[in-house]
């Protein structure tokens, strides 16, 4: 800690940083897990299959579309 | 399950009752698509074949022809440009183009932006190979271009931005697919890395200097240098995974959650990485930190994300036997986790002492550049193509050749450059029990590693051979099969209503479905991460303690600068001497921020091809400089240095020297005031002293030749803290 300490030292409010950083970090993280348990089964499995809804289109030799 | 089936169950649930009775028939634009198809197989072509160039070069320097354009330290950055923003970036567009039509049900926004971002970008290619062959370069890797080529950029990029997000306006998918997300991402991010890194003042039309200097530039640069690995070669093609993996593999990815998580976890900690590229250096220690503990935290969403490729493949892996663009994207999942587990080892500060500057980073970068980027293109490419041209792959055994051969090729390649950098990095740290080092010779470590550069070419041109395959088969099915330059589609128009859903608040399909919002969430995370990381270091002065010894060049000396850059030294050679005792044995004093307040850009370098020159002030006379730069192998045998005779007969450029001192008043380096007059009588009388030492030393030349004012810079590096030794 003896180079780092003269530095942030110098550094107005330093301590505050890390703080906001975590603080933020975190926050968002665990809002973020939260809201993707939260997320219903049958919306995610419709937004999972969005890349296949191409009904108009041709469909190939395999039975999917063919984007 | 069959697709089908799923797909009419889960799409019942939703079906707007309205809606069915206006269905819109539209079409998507493939012209685009397959002109930035033919592009990425051009550059890709172009990108790697001077890439091999490169790794012959490195062990057979006269491989540059004699000539200034294809010496190394010019051909080097062509081929990271080429590679990264021509083959990679292409690449981006070209996937981007396809799959963002189709997931939001809707042509791109305006054809005329398409075309103009399409001509727009190869006109930056071309520029920049030529540019950068000429030697016109600021000197910040993979941000090379000078300054009117960088505002083409932006203005090239702002359309892109516009096409994809007025496409967003007017899509009739209400939902955006996780794909969407990272290339929105991208487009704001490297918008914003582009920006801060290019702010640089001009001296002429063809040339600038950084506006930041020293260790603020070495932040802010790597700060770009590290984000454009990850919004330009990782999250578009991330985007391009989720779409293309579920498609070839014709099932849905293996978790839309993760996914999700991927997303969020990736942009909010890749900015804070950068610093992991100063390690050891003089940067502040709470941001080399910094950069390192976000670095480990990366490995979870990067191989979240890996995971949900590879198990998308769940229950299909007899198909990845038979079908080429699985077997290339399962590679290419793969090397995506390997290089997202080794970029974070590469950032403990223990590791990194020993793989900084050697091969070790250059088979780092091709793990994800070979691996990740290459195959997932080729993958796409190969089914791509045939879908466009509504036929068949021309032959799948030329494509599962392409793939050995271009795996065994990657092997190849990175396999001898972890030998050579690991070896190297040793070398350069052995003592013997006196306590000497036990190889000063640097050039010995040099020699030691050449049979591993000899084999990293052979895997490059194994790599290549199988890109040539590639263009073969790929042509053959063109010309199978019938272009079809639009496809019909139709669905509904975008409902406007409140979902049941979001009344029952469920966050996430609010933001899916609102891009404007979505956008702004977006920058904030990717933002926090470089405010907090770069505002203190350019608000504090005392992050970069002035010394009172160091004062500005001499405009001899930065008229040599200005050669070093055009020559791309920096591609070979540091100026950072790290705080091992194996360092400053070998070159003496460590580096201190306070030395590089005046350079403007700086010029610390990434890798050690040649020793460090930050301390090479005075360490020579000037003649040794003079015979050195008209032929290496004079002074050191055996040296893999190109020679430089052109140096020693052309005349440095004087006319732009008054505008260069005034610019770097304004920039705030103290000459005194009027000094840019005075500044052509110093810089005669420097001239004159060098050249009487090299006529001392033998050597007859003019004073006013390229070689005297490199050899004033040279002769200047790092000697402002020392003391002359011979006075």
């Amino acid at each position: 800690m003896g180079i780092i300490k003269p530095i942030l030292n110098a550094i107005e409010g330093v301590a505050v940083f890390p703080m906001i950083a975590l603080f933020l970090f975190f926050s968002i993280f665990i809002l973020m897990i939260v809201w993707v348990i939260k997320l219903d089964k049958k919306h995610v499995e419709l937004l999972s299959y969005l890349p296949f809804e191409n009904s108009s289109d041709k469909r190939d030799e395999s039975g999917s579309d063919n984007g | 399950m069959n697709l089908t089936i799923v797909l009419t169950l889960v799409r019942k649930g939703q079906e707007n009752p309205e809606n069915r009775m206006t269905v819109e028939s539209f079409k998507y634009d493939n012209t685009i698509v397959r002109s930035f198809t033919v592009a990425t197989i051009f550059w890709g072509v172009v990108g790697m074949l001077v890439g091999l160039i490169a790794a012959f070069q490195i062990f057979h320097p006269q491989l540059n022809f004699g000539l200034s354009y294809t010496t190394f330290g010019r051909i080097r950055p062509l081929h990271t440009n080429a590679a990264i923003f021509a083959f990679v970036g292409n690449g981006i567009f070209m996937g981007v183009y396809y799959s963002m039509q189709r997931l939001l049900k809707t042509r791109m926004y305006s054809d005329l932006l398409s075309k103009l971002h399409f001509w727009g970008w190869q006109l930056i290619i071309v520029l920049a190979a030529v540019t950068l062959l000429l030697g016109i370069t600021t000197s910040k890797e993979y941000a090379e271009l000078e300054w009117p080529i960088d505002i083409l950029i932006t203005v090239v990029w702002v359309i892109f931005g516009i096409n994809m997000i007025g496409t967003i306006m007017k899509r009739r998918e209400k939902h955006m697919y996780v794909a969407i997300w990272f290339y929105i991402a991208t487009f704001f991010t490297v918008a914003i890395l582009h920006l801060i890194n290019s702010f640089e003042i001009p001296v002429s039309f063809l040339k600038s200097y950084s506006l930041f200097a020293g260790v603020q530039d070495a932040l802010v640069q790597w700060w770009y240098g590290h984000n454009a690995v990850a919004f330009f070669l990782t999250t578009p093609y991330l985007g391009l995974m989720y779409y293309f993996l579920p498609k070839a593999a014709n099932r849905p990815v293996y978790s839309y959650r993760l996914s999700i998580i991927h997303f969020w976890a990736l942009i909010f900690i890749y900015i804070w990485a950068g610093p992991h590229h100063l390690l050891y250096t003089s940067l502040p220690d709470w941001i080399q930190s910094l950069g390192t503990v976000f670095s480990i935290m990366l490995i979870a969403p990067s191989w979240g994300g890996m995971l949900n490729g590879l198990l998308t493949l769940r229950g299909a892996w007899d198909r990845v036997r038979e079908d080429p663009t699985l077997k290339f994207l399962v590679v290419a999942v793969t090397a995506y986790g390997m290089a997202t587990l080794e970029g974070p080892t590469l950032a403990l500060k223990n590791v990194n002492a020993l793989s900084h500057y050697t091969d070790w980073t250059i088979a780092h970068v091709h793990v994800g550049t070979l691996g990740w980027n290459g195959f997932l293109t080729f993958g796409v490419l190969y089914w791509l193509v045939p879908k466009l041209y509504n036929t068949k792959l021309f032959s799948i055994k030329a494509a599962n050749f392409h793939f050995w051969i271009g795996t065994l090729g990657i092997l190849f390649y990175v396999i001898p450059l972890y030998w050579a950098g690991i070896t190297q990095g040793l070398m350069w740290k052995e003592f013997t029990p006196d306590g000497l080092l036990r190889y000063p010779n640097f050039l010995e470590t040099v020699m030691q590693i050449i049979p591993m550069y000899t084999l990293r070419a052979v895997g490059g041109l194994l790599y290549f051979v199988g890109v040539l395959v590639m263009v073969f088969n790929l042509k053959k099915t063109m010309s199978a099969g019938q272009f079809n330059s639009e496809t019909e589609a139709s669905a509904p128009p975008l409902s406007r209503e409140v979902g049941e859903k979001e009344k029952r608040g469920y966050w996430h399909s609010w933001i899916e479905s609102r891009p404007v919002q979505f956008f702004i969430l977006t920058v904030v995370a990717v933002l926090i991460g470089g405010i907090i990381e770069i505002v203190p270091t350019f608000l504090i002065k005392s992050n970069t303690p002035t010394i009172a010894a160091v004062k500005p060049y001499t405009p001899l000396e930065l008229i040599g600068r200005d050669i070093y850059i055009r020559e791309g030294c920096n591609a070979c050679h540091s100026q950072m001497i790290r705080p091992f005792r194996s360092e400053t044995e070998r070159y003496g004093e460590y580096s201190k921020s306070g030395e590089f307040v005046y350079d403007h850009p700086f010029l610390w370098g990434s890798k050690r091809t040649g020793p460090d020159l930050h301390r090479v002030g005075w360490k020579y006379p000037d003649a040794w400089h003079y015979s050195h730069m008209l032929d290496p192998e004079t002074m050191s045998p055996g040296s893999i240095m190109p020679p430089y005779p052109w140096l020693l007969t052309h005349a440095y450029d004087l006319s732009d020297l008054v505008t260069k001192i005034k610019k770097m008043q304004t920039m705030g380096v103290p000459y005194p005031e009027g000094y840019s007059s005075k500044a052509i009588g110093d810089l005669r009388e420097q001239a004159l002293t060098i050249q009487k030492n090299l006529v001392d030393g033998g050597f007859k030349t003019e004073s006013d030749r390229e070689i005297i004012a490199l050899i004033a810079y040279l002769q200047r590096l790092g000697t402002d803290i020392q003391p002359k030794e011979e006075e």
